[in-house]
């Protein structure tokens, strides 16, 4: 391990984080809206602070290794989260520092549950602070889940690892910059695609900003109390929609597809692709034969709310909370499946789903065929023993982490299905769930102790899991 | 016409061996002295000791004044370079390489006149492959043989104890084929093999070879009695996944058959699992009965034995016959079996080394004779020919026609359109014409369709 090395890596990354505090005060001098000097003076701590990290570890680092991987990743979402919450606090917005917290992880993590209600009345450098954490904390999820994972090898996500070397050893460095850059790159063009897109239909153009933001990162902070639900115009619903599907997949497909000129062959040859979009598909279906023949909701309003769950994105039309129960428990299904591997969005993701999904048909097979070689294949390549075994260690932790919170967070008080389904929105990253933390209302009023465990959720369902289980192992900690 | 071959194992051995008797100066090459004894001993041609590709080596082969080279050593790399050296520094006219990596034999752009000068490739199990797909196109068949590219089919069959053929004699063919036009080219009863005549009768059990056009073997099958199931709902098993056993596998696959697959070695069963999407791939011995009940052996339509070892094959091809599987086809590589495996009850063998060889030969023949194979056991053979203006076979009734003995005429090829003769058919200038004649008699059918002096 190489200490120095782990704490000038953070150092930058506060340092960085610092600077972006800074961008919220020019809304609110733009806007004369006060709370400038809150996020300067936040700004300049945090930078101050990453300076500080930096000079004390000396220089670059000339190397990382594994272990350094998993340090900086884990670090890096917590103190960055505690960081973010300060101009929560400063600003007066959140007047308990548990609450500062939690929306500063919640956008972080790009989860979009909240705590804060009237965002309509609220100044437009908080909502900007809290969209922008999502964007930003979307930039590190597409480093992490694109380069950082697959490198790593965490529940299984070697299969994405980049076809040309072999297990890069102590090495983690060149080439996470290398393809960081390009996918920033995508990040960014997609952003401003939607910031446009939205404006021309009809958005104002902090709000443009905003969604977009939040919208490519799949976070869900929206800067009305009533989400999209807000703006009537089905051309910005639409909109919405497309952008969500599209920041669900994989990014490094996006680069893929579009080396070969945008071409949508590239997008259907991949079999999470399709799955991804048949998975939604078919959630559609299901969920608006059943809300609309009990005459609950509108087309529109399912496709809308079905994307934005399955996406885990949390985005709402309309209180989904309200609809017959079966949709309450596809949605919870959808939230568990999530997004594409290698994308902003949460959950155990459908590369994940699938393969385990198609294991299990293999031991099928099996039965039938006791002397047969099956394989688990993935894009006609097979998938080896040790990635299977990795998924379902993922699978499982997956659900006892679930179980546990979801537990803990009853023993808080919180009642049943909101302990369920909140847990579930947390560990996902979705945002919304059902209950008391169903779209209509928000987190606010749960408990204390429950915010700080959902906190831990949300990290731990972005970190996939094992990145975070890893640092509590002795072992990893031994020379 | 001067020969070079490179490469004296099965292959080799076996081109040479036909070339040399068909009249040829064959030079043949290869590093392993002692197989060049046996060659030398076997037949009447000239051996050469040395590396196959070395300039030197090819210079004292004569490749100076040889217009065609066959490159039939074991390694892909050596034959493709020896085509190259004879191309660039001898200026040999016509190369053919066996090549047997399937990376080199499906990169488009890397064989042709200005790249690697080879003009036909070879390889022996695509050869094998493809025969195999033949005979399971048609698996009522003993063997199948296409002529006038593709145009006209020559089945092999066993005459069948129901049906019609059985009890039949040929005069009456006509009338109980009703629309479809067919030839019985060769007849076998009691394991002799002759060119049938007008009062031949066929009994059951007895051999057939029937020239008919491509389009209507389907009906003709049905017709006398075999059954004919869509290909598609066949289940097939296929024992040994080596070269062979993948292609045909790859193939069938594509043709939305189903397949269980069983190979022996482990490491080769991962990675055929891993390239066969939707064979069941099953690793084991394909002589273990629990194994093969375990897998409903009695349920399958075709049973195709390929790997490697001939024994394992005939093996395995006999219990499938003892299940009762309709079609079993048997890989055998070495000559001797292919004489033995018929005798105790295995019709339908294929021969990597004989499939090559005829499909070498075929592209080796010069003039007007396309294609000569061996029917049966060797005494007969199939010719294509093709007549020529100067010939005097033409624009005569067959009847009138003189034509050594024991030979016949199964088809006629005019302009894509296949006839079918009788008596009155007459053969015009260009015709490709189907002949079936013994082997005494080949020297004078060939010369029917030799290029006549006073044509110059």
């Amino acid at each position: 391990m190489h200490p120095r090395g782990v704490i000038w890596t953070l150092g930058i990354l506060v340092a960085l984080f610092g600077c972006g505090m800074m961008a919220p005060a020019f809304i609110s001098l733009y806007f004369a809206s006060g709370h400038a000097d809150h996020f300067i003076l936040a700004g300049c701590l945090t930078s101050a602070l990453g300076l500080t990290m930096m000079r004390i570890a000396g220089s670059a680092p000339p190397r990382l290794s594994h272990k350094d991987g998993f340090l900086i990743v884990a670090l890096a979402w917590v103190i960055l989260s505690l960081l973010g919450a300060i101009p929560f606090w400063t600003t007066g917005v959140c007047d308990n520092i548990i609450d500062g917290l939690f929306e500063s992880t919640s956008g972080l993590t790009t989860t979009g549950a909240t705590i804060l209600s009237g965002l309509d009345t609220l100044p437009p450098s908080i909502l900007f602070w809290r969209s922008m954490q999502e964007w930003l904390g979307g930039m590190g999820i597409i480093v992490l889940a694109v380069a950082v994972m697959p490198l790593l090898g965490v529940g299984g996500m070697q299969l994405f690892r980049a076809e040309t070397p072999g297990p890069v050893k102590d090495k983690l460095t060149s080439r996470v910059t290398e393809t960081a850059k390009v996918l920033w790159y995508i990040y960014l063009a997609m952003t401003a695609i939607t910031g446009l897109s939205l404006w021309l239909a009809g958005m104002t153009i902090f709000d443009a900003i905003n969604h977009a933001m939040t919208t490519i990162a799949i976070g869900g902070f929206s800067t009305h109390d009533a989400s999209i639900g807000y703006y009537e115009s089905q051309t910005i619903r639409s909109l919405i929609i497309v952008f969500m599907l599209m920041a669900g997949v994989n990014f490094t497909l996006h680069f893929a597809a579009l080396k070969r000129g945008f071409s949508l062959k590239t997008y259907f040859q991949d079999d999470e692709f399709r799955t991804y979009i048949k998975w939604v598909s078919t959630l559609i279906v299901l969920i608006a034969a059943i809300t609309l023949t009990a005459g609950a909701g509108t087309i529109g309003e399912v496709i809308f709310n079905t994307v934005a769950i399955a996406t885990t994105t949390g985005f709402a039309v309309s209180n989904y909370a309200i609809w017959p129960p079966g949709t309450g428990l596809l949605l919870l299904a959808a939230m568990f499946v999530g997004a594409c591997a290698g994308s902003t969005g949460g959950g155990m993701k459908v590369v994940r789903v699938l393969l385990l999904f198609r294991q299990g048909m293999r031991e099928i097979r099996r039965l039938i065929h006791p002397h047969a070689i099956i394989q688990v294949k993935i894009n006609d390549h097979s998938v080896t023993g040790p990635v299977v075994q990795a998924l379902w260690g993922f699978f499982v932790l997956y659900m006892v982490c679930y179980s546990v919170i979801a537990i803990l967070l009853a023993i808080t008080g919180v009642d049943m299905m909101t302990a369920l389904s909140a847990t579930a929105a947390c560990l996902t990253n979705t945002g919304p769930g059902f209950g008391d933390v169903g779209p209509a209302s928000n987190y606010a009023s749960l408990p204390d102790a429950a915010k700080g465990i959902l906190m831990f959720g949300m990290v731990l369902g972005r970190l996939e899991i094992f990145t975070f289980f890893v640092l509590l192992v002795p072992e990893f900690w031994r020379k | 016409m001067n020969i070079l071959i490179l490469g004296a194992g099965e292959v080799g051995f076996h081109i040479a061996q036909r070339l040399a008797t068909e009249g040829n100066d064959v030079v043949v090459v290869d590093t392993d002295a002692e197989r060049l004894q046996r060659v030398a001993d076997t037949m009447d041609v000239r051996t050469i000791l040395g590396h196959a590709s070395h300039p030197s080596v090819l210079r004292l082969a004569g490749a100076e004044n040889a217009e065609l080279l066959i490159a039939a050593t074991t390694n892909d790399e050596t034959n493709m370079l020896a085509c190259q050296v004879a191309h660039s520094l001898f200026k040999v006219t016509t190369k053919m390489a066996r090549v047997r990596e399937p990376d080199y034999v499906n990169s488009t752009g890397l064989f042709g006149r200005d790249e690697l000068p080879i003009d036909l490739i070879i390889s022996p199990e695509r050869e094998a492959a493809k025969s195999i797909i033949k005979r399971f196109q048609v698996s009522s068949a003993v063997d199948a043989q296409d002529f006038a590219d593709g145009r006209v089919q020559l089945l092999g069959l066993r005459v069948p104890p129901k049906g019609i053929l059985a009890g039949l004699a040929l005069n009456e063919l006509d009338e109980v084929m009703e629309n479809i036009s067919t030839y019985i080219v060769a007849h076998e009863h009691n394991r002799k093999w002759r060119v049938p005549s007008a009062d031949t009768v066929l009994l059951a059990g007895d051999s057939v070879y029937i020239a008919m056009a491509r389009e209507q073997v389907d009906t003709f099958l049905e017709h006398v009695g075999y059954e004919t199931s869509e290909q598609k709902d066949r289940n097939v098993m296929i024992v040994g996944g080596g070269n062979v056993g993948f292609i045909v596998a790859q193939e069938l696959e594509r043709m939305g058959v189903s397949i269980k697959l069983i190979e022996h070695n482990p490491k080769r069963a991962q990675w055929l699992a891993e390239q066969l999407d939707k064979s069941v791939v099953i690793q084991g011995d394909a002589l273990d009965r629990d194994l093969l009940e375990e897998e409903a052996i009695e349920g399958m339509d075709d049973f195709l034995a390929l790997t490697n070892d001939d024994e394992t094959n005939i093996l395995g091809s006999l219990i499938a016959q003892k299940y009762n599987v309709p079609h079993v086809v048997t890989l055998v590589n070495r000559a001797i079996y292919t004489d033995l495996v018929r005798q105790i009850g295995l019709d339908v063998t294929v021969s990597p080394r004989f499939t090559t060889a005829s499909s070498i030969l075929r592209h080796v023949r010069k003039g007007r004779i396309l294609g000569m194979s061996p029917l049966g056991d060797g005494t007969l053979e199939v010719l294509e020919a093709v007549a020529l203006e100067t010939s005097n076979i033409l624009n005569k009734p067959l009847i009138d026609l003189t034509l050594p003995p024991n030979t016949v005429i199964g088809a006629i090829v005019r302009d894509d359109q296949v006839i079918i003769p009788d008596g009155t058919t007459k053969i015009q200038a260009d015709d490709h014409v189907l002949l079936v004649t013994q082997g005494t008699s080949l020297r004078a059918v060939e010369k029917l369709f030799e290029v006549h002096l006073e044509f110059f």
